[in-house]
């Protein structure tokens, strides 16, 4: 079965290191695929089409933010199953309360910690 | 590994492929890409060129990780695989280091985090030693801590132990530079150095920077790898950022354990005290209790019958 991580921030250079930090776990198991998006509208829309085991899902994005991303995945069933991390910037302690009342299973500190993204994602795909 | 990012340019999300995709077809030159196992990596069977076909290499850092092979466009398309393979073999590079300083950012974080919540010496050494030896790679090394009389301390140590010999002459050898200098040093070829001491043992190269507390050298923190290795200016610096948050951290712990120890000695000096007023307390009680005896009723009769009774004896024995 493919396990597919979704990683939504508007940021490139996240993606990048996200997507870096997670290639040499996509190279261990051949199975998983990463897919990115820079916006929140192109995070739903590609958790709608095709639904994604894991999103590591940035807080802080123009328009729709990560915060109504995780709302309306969770309040959906044929979502809220989705496991999602939630990212946000050091110190901003405030954010995880937020995170958390929308629904978010855990919350990350960016500049995260690269081992544990894969230790997450370790987890959460049961690898 | 540099194979990889050969394979990467031709992914299904890279611009590279659909760059060259656009070329090829406006060319209309039949081209190959294949890997060093003879792979095919972009065009078809169809594109695959006979042994008669030029074959260019594309190399990155003058080595081969690929040919293209085809049509006229071959060589300049070869040239352009080169550029785009180094940009991605350099992209990795970078990434590699943003994620390491991001790793080392949350390793320092948490370790601020423990290091507040701890207040017992050992402990906070231990801490920062492991720390420094997990971010730095190395293999052994000690915390060393100079007392007020200039007396050196190891409060703690991993892997190899430095030898007792440095107790003796803490001012010597690269240590006792580091001590006397107030800075730190990177020693990548420990036995040559003209410094070199027993006390740094079979360490091949080290780390070694002193723990500051207001421009006063309070110790040294050292680290180091038997086998092979090269520290570089990042690693001193990383340790210096170690060095810097462990010496508040240690400085509490002592001045925790100086406390400690001041009130285990007002301690045993209270006992002390309790026990002497105890002692006098018990002997004015005593001399009390005999004035209560001599000075009662039936002391005072016995005492007169036995002055009676002496007297008719002294009688009878003149």
């Amino acid at each position: 079965m493919k396990h597919r991580i979704l990683i939504v921030d508007d940021e490139r250079r996240t993606l990048l290191l996200m997507e870096r930090a997670l290639r040499d776990l996509q190279d261990e198991h051949e199975d998983i695929e990463i897919v990115t998006a820079s916006n929140g509208e192109e995070a739903l829309q590609m958790i709608e089409s095709d639904k994604p085991d894991l999103v590591y899902l940035d807080i802080m994005m123009p328009h729709v933010n990560g915060l109504d991303v995780c709302k309306t995945v969770k309040s959906q069933q044929e979502t809220q199953d989705v496991y999602i991390v939630m990212l946000t910037a050091m110190g901003q302690e405030g954010d995880k309360q937020s995170a958390k009342d929308a629904g978010a299973d855990l919350y990350l500190t960016k500049p995260f910690d690269p081992d544990k993204v894969v230790d997450i994602a370790r987890e959460v795909l049961d690898l | 590994m540099t194979q990889e990012f050969l394979k990467r340019v031709f992914t299904d999300r890279s611009e590279a492929a659909s760059i060259l995709d656009d070329f090829i077809r406006r060319t209309g030159d039949p081209i190959a890409v294949n890997d060093l196992e003879n792979n095919l990596l972009y065009g078809t069977s169809y594109d695959l060129p006979d042994s008669k076909s030029p074959k260019h290499p594309i190399l990155v850092e003058g080595e081969t990780v690929g040919w293209v092979s085809g049509g006229d466009q071959s060589e300049f398309v070869a040239e352009l695989l080169t550029y785009l393979v180094t940009r991605e073999a350099e992209k990795e590079e970078l990434l590699d280091e943003i994620l390491d300083l991001y790793r080392q950012i949350n390793l320092l974080f948490n370790l601020s985090e423990k290091l507040a919540t701890s207040l017992e010496l050992e402990t906070v050494a231990k801490m920062t030693l492991d720390e420094a030896c997990r971010l730095i790679d190395a293999s052994s090394g000690a915390v060393i801590l100079i007392d007020k009389d200039g007396a050196p301390r190891q409060i703690a140590a991993m892997g190899q132990v430095i030898p007792a010999q440095f107790e003796s002459r803490p001012r010597d050898g690269i240590i006792g530079s580091v001590l006397t200098n107030a800075c730190g040093e990177i020693v990548n070829d420990v036995q040559s150095d003209p410094r070199y001491t027993q006390e740094i043992g079979s360490m091949h190269s080290l780390l070694c920077t002193p723990l500051l507390s207001k421009n006063k050298v309070m110790g040294v923190i050292i680290i180091g790898n038997q086998s092979p290795g090269t520290y570089i200016a990042a690693d001193l610096s990383l340790l210096n950022t170690l060095a810097s948050q462990a010496t508040p951290a240690i400085e509490n712990a002592q001045l925790y354990e100086q406390t400690l120890e001041q009130a285990k000695e007002r301690e045993e000096i209270l006992l002390k005290q309790v026990t002497e007023l105890r002692i006098e307390l018990d002997e004015v009680r005593q001399k009390e209790k005999v004035a209560e005896i001599t000075g009662s009723e039936y002391y005072q009769r016995l005492r007169k019958r036995a002055d009676i009774l002496r007297s008719i004896i002294d009688k009878r024995n003149p």
